[in-house]
């Protein structure tokens, strides 16, 4: 098993997983025409990160802007730690952040945390 | 909603932007969108948003709003036909507190009745309505081979909270398709 450093880009995030932690960390903005094509290599940790995990995992959610592409890539995401939680191999817990004032990432993580059946912690923040 | 763009097939968006009489222009652009076109495009508008005093909320929905439009004329584009026909066009312009989002690009006849539909079924929708719709086609999973997501419209018509204005011009080969996105600065 190996860390996982993906550093951010104009449209695409910053990624970094630390099997060792348990943790797991998305972070500035998601916005790539094809972000499936961007999203396998963290679908690909998590499978492999699933076989062996820690007793916590942790994921922090912290982007400024997303597109529908991505999406329905960090659903596939959540999922795939849902399903982790649910055959009890590890408690994962999901922190979205958002801005005080930014209603559609407050709303995008409800959107989440209503299809999500896992501990989704919505954190608001004066600035990301 | 009445959209004043009327478009000769070679004065398109010289035409459009002299009809946006008063409005301040962002940027506007006729040509084929490529990646490289979306990311200038994106990084000057956040360059000239940033120099406005505007809500913070409005500029990153003016972005996110462009964003989500600009790929679905991506997406969608004539791939396998003649430079002409690919070519599209999109302007971004602010007038009297409301941005005003264009674009324009040509579409198989056969896709009108599908596009307009789908506009019209979204345009329908509550607020209560629009985030069940959105949480529904999240869930389904399905995601094109070019990335398309099938939740555009409906992500445009909740984060502008405004109907989407449209028009289709039906060319010789194939019909021009303009969708207008309007957001209030105060809303």
């Amino acid at each position: 098993m190996s860390k996982l450093n993906i550093e951010s880009s104009a449209k695409t995030p910053l990624i970094k997983c630390d099997d060792e932690l348990g943790r797991l960390t998305i972070e500035g903005r998601s916005i790539p025409e094809n972000a499936v094509d961007f999203f396998q290599r963290l679908y690909d940790w998590i499978d492999e990160y699933s076989k062996s995990p820690k007793s916590k995992t942790e994921i922090d959610v912290k982007l400024e802007y997303f597109n529908t592409s991505s999406s329905k890539c960090l659903l596939k995401v959540l999922k795939k730690l849902e399903t982790l939680n649910v055959e009890s191999k590890s408690a994962v817990n999901v922190n979205w952040f958002f801005e005080e004032d930014d209603e559609d990432m407050n709303e995008a993580g409800q959107d989440f945390d209503a299809i999500i059946s896992m501990p989704f912690n919505m954190v608001e923040v004066a600035e990301l | 909603m009445f959209l004043i763009v009327i478009f000769g097939k070679m004065l398109r968006l010289t035409q459009h932007i002299n009809n946006l009489t008063g409005h301040d222009t962002y940027i506007s652009f006729d040509g084929v969108v490529d990646v490289e076109v979306i990311n200038t495009t994106l990084q000057t508008i956040e360059e000239k948003l940033s120099d406005k005093a505007l809500p913070k909320r409005i500029k990153r929905k003016v972005y996110n709003i462009l964003v989500e439009a600009l790929q679905n004329i991506f997406h969608h584009r004539m791939e396998n036909e003649t430079l002409d026909y690919q070519r599209s066009i999109f302007s971004v312009t602010e007038h009297e507190n409301k941005f005003h989002i264009y674009t324009g690009n040509y579409l198989e006849k056969a896709a009108v009745d599908v596009v307009k539909s789908k506009i019209d079924n979204v345009n329908k929708l509550t607020k209560e309505q629009v985030v069940i719709k959105y949480r529904e086609i999240l869930d389904d999973g399905i995601v094109t081979d070019k990335g398309g997501s099938g939740l555009g419209f409906l992500d445009m018509f909740r984060k502008s909270k405004n109907i989407l204005g449209y028009k289709f011009y039906n060319e010789e080969t194939y019909t021009f398709f303009v969708l207008h996105i309007t957001l209030n600065v105060n809303k």
